[in-house]
């Protein structure tokens, strides 16, 4: 294991490979979760690919060599022994609900679920089934987070009185369903997929939840593309700005009494620690996570062994709690910005 | 109020599509099918509660799926390059065949060419002076045919389409003026601007698939103002705080474009050609990545070479046939589009308070 890196020895032990079925074959399990667990045979020759549309889950097992589909999840569950939910959002809740009563051990794509009280009912039935509930909350590997989090467990900034942290970029993601849009969607956007990773980061990095104070974003009635929000705990503020339709600073800032720490989101190479009198000092990374797809493929191979040896995940179901807890929040107090670029239309009413 | 009619917004992802969509929803006057090539650039659309569907044009079968139950079509979807009358003509072919009441085509005003003076309807059309250009003349030509089979089709000639979403003309230009090291000498950049605020635009396409005089025919869609690109730029910069630009000579500013003109082609030729790969080096490794970012920086400051002949060029395409059959009437000045534009890079975080990207 490499310190900060988050890493665990990877090879699976002696014990037969476990089954696992994929449930979801869209973007995100044919990038990550698949050509992961079917590099390796004795995964592969027990892989299941689940999808309801099984041309999709076909086309995907063609391409790995794997040799089973399935149309419907419960159809698998008592022939494996893990299911990675590589569902639309709205899905994961329902899915991983059954797999855990099922007494399967679920792998769960981010957000886990949409609010504070699904959060708990899948961790009571997780315990229940003495079975584990992973989350792919692969931030939290990202060198940066891990350095971030050593940093302000060692007290090296004192105690933090602001953070702030703001991601943006164009959407590129090459979704297969396009879930989050239009009427099928359900209204949650970049709140619930990049924010499900960021405020996870700030409530691991406080070590608790902080109450939100205000939240506004841009939806119309659909999922928003920009969010943005302010919070506090009374000791910290904060204030988080996320965008699918611009490239923001995409980093952080925490200033606590005794420095402020400086990171980027996706630049890995070191974060800076500035001192009161504004001293800067470079904290190299050097990790051997460089990219999100190494991140990534380590949550995966960690769940295979969680499913071997029960022991706990890196990143929990109960580690990502506060945070849903937090989206939760800010949805149900969320209103608009002003938008004057966008409401102008009474000007041009004469042409509709 | 016409909510009984639904409307197909093709190209719907993009900066024109995605404002006609928007405007035709949130005014209430049709229910809005958004179509969109792929689902990653459906982020500003899917935040309305509109139905948005596949519609890549080169796929028959999305196109068609797309048409069936629309009373009318907007064809905003991007239509460059060779071979692309053949998804045009999907397009057109499934609107034809399913009888849509009204079909909105978006040309451009470069199929005029390298023209000067007042330039209207009547004008003759080519020769292309790009792509895009030709493109558009050979897009024209195959709405001609169907417009002879009895599709109700309608041409819109916009020209300089600005506003908030326009990479081409807000974002890049504002990019271009905060960085301080932009600039074009005076002399380079006399030609007319033919501004066009988006939304002046949106006006114009709801008359096209309103008015029933529209039917067959070929409008100019331009702004008011006679304003030159050095009117556009300098206001644009005061709008968001750029400082004074360096100084440069024509001399200077061509041979900056010249000298780059190959790393630009190398560039595009190897984003087009070799893509995955390429961003596979550019995740795992940091030299290449700033590398990449600083051609990329580069290549956005400094200006292509073909457009000093679009700086240079006095034409302004006149209005009037749209004001006269259509009632189109140009509601944005250029400070009033300016500054809605700004506020919106503003809220976007292109523009930060101070000046500063």
């Amino acid at each position: 294991m490499t310190a900060g890196d988050g890493a665990r020895e990877t090879g699976l032990g002696r014990a037969a490979a476990p089954a696992v079925a994929v449930v979801g074959c869209g973007a995100i399990a044919k990038m990550r979760h698949v050509p992961v667990l079917a590099e390796r045979p004795e995964v592969r020759e027990r892989l299941v690919l689940v999808d309801q549309d099984l041309d999709r889950a076909r086309e995907l097992a063609h391409a790995f060599g794997v040799a089973s589909v399935a149309a419907d999840y419960r159809d698998v569950l008592g022939k494996v022994d893990g299911v990675v939910i590589a569902l639309p959002h709205h899905l994961h809740f329902r899915v991983a609900l059954d797999c855990l009563r099922a007494g399967v051990h679920v792998l769960c794509e981010k957000p886990l679920a949409e609010s504070a009280a699904e959060v708990a009912e899948l961790l009571a039935a997780a315990e229940q089934s003495h079975v584990a509930l992973a989350v792919n909350n692969t931030r939290r590997l990202f060198p940066p987070s891990r350095r971030v989090h050593e940093l302000l467990s060692e007290g090296a900034i004192g105690a933090v009185r602001f953070l702030g942290y703001y991601d943006g970029t164009k959407y590129e993601w090459p979704s297969a369903s396009g879930f989050a849009f239009g009427l099928r969607g359900t209204r949650k956007g970049v709140l619930l997929d990049v924010g499900a990773h960021v405020l996870d980061l700030v409530c691991w990095w406080l070590g608790r939840q902080p109450q939100v104070t205000a939240y506004t974003d841009d939806s119309f009635g659909g999922s928003e593309a920009v969010a943005k929000l302010s919070f506090t705990d009374g000791v910290t503020h904060g204030e988080v700005h996320l965008s699918w339709l611009a490239k923001l600073r995409n980093g952080f800032r925490i200033e606590g009494e005794a420095g402020t720490i400086v990171g980027s989101v996706y630049d890995w190479h070191a974060v800076e620690l500035v001192s009161p009198s504004q001293k800067r000092k470079v904290i190299p990374l050097n990790s051997r996570i460089r990219t999100s797809s190494d991140a990534g493929r380590l949550v995966v191979e960690d769940f295979l062994h969680v499913i071997q040896s029960r022991r706990p995940p890196l990143v929990s179901g109960r580690d990502v709690a506060p945070s849903i807890a937090m989206i939760e929040a800010c949805y149900a107090r969320r209103h608009r910005f002003e938008m004057p670029w966008h409401d102008d239309w009474e000007r041009i009413r004469y042409a509709l | 109020m016409r909510s009984d009619h639904r409307v197909l917004i093709t190209g719907a992802g993009g900066f024109i599509g995605g404002r006609v969509a928007e405007v035709l929803h949130g005014s209430g006057c049709a229910q809005v099918r958004a179509g969109v090539r792929r689902w990653a650039g459906a982020a500003r659309i899917g935040r309305l509660p509109v139905e948005i569907v596949p519609c890549d044009l080169a796929d028959p079968g999305q196109v068609d799926a797309a048409c069936d139950g629309v009373t009318a079509v907007v064809q905003c979807a991007r239509v460059a390059g060779p071979g692309s009358e053949a998804p045009l003509r999907n397009l057109l072919e499934a609107a034809y065949r399913r009888g849509v009441t009204r079909f909105v085509h978006l040309s451009t005003t470069e199929v005029y060419g390298a023209v000067d003076g007042d330039i209207d309807e009547g004008h003759a059309v080519g020769p292309g002076q790009s792509d895009y250009a030709r493109s558009k003349i050979a897009a024209e030509r195959v709405c001609a045919e169907y417009m002879a089979r009895g599709l109700p089709l309608v041409i819109l000639r916009p020209s300089i389409v600005y506003g908030p979403f326009s990479e081409v003309w807000t974002v890049k230009f504002v990019e271009r003026l905060l960085s301080g090291r932009w600039s074009l000498p005076d002399v380079s950049c006399r030609g007319t601007c033919n501004l066009l605020y988006v939304d002046d635009l949106v006006a114009a396409i709801g008359l096209a698939l309103w008015s029933d005089r529209a039917v067959g025919e070929t409008f100019n869609v331009n702004g008011s103002e006679r304003v030159s690109w050095n009117q556009y730029f300098r206001a644009l910069g005061t709008a968001v705080g750029a400082g004074s630009l360096d100084p440069k000579g024509p001399l200077a500013a061509h041979a900056d474009a010249w000298l780059l003109q190959p790393l630009r082609t190398s560039a595009h030729f190897l984003l087009n050609h070799q893509r995955d790969r390429i961003m596979a080096l550019y995740e795992r490794y940091r030299p290449v990545r700033q590398l990449m970012r600083s051609v990329q920086r580069l290549m956005r400051k400094v200006p292509d070479t073909g457009e000093f002949s679009l700086y240079r060029r006095t034409a302004f395409y006149v209005t009037e046939k749209a004001q006269r059959i259509l009632g189109y009437e140009p509601k944005f000045t250029m400070p009033s589009g300016i500054a809605l534009s700004v506020a919106w890079l503003r809220h976007e975080g292109y523009v930060c308070d101070g000046g500063s990207v």
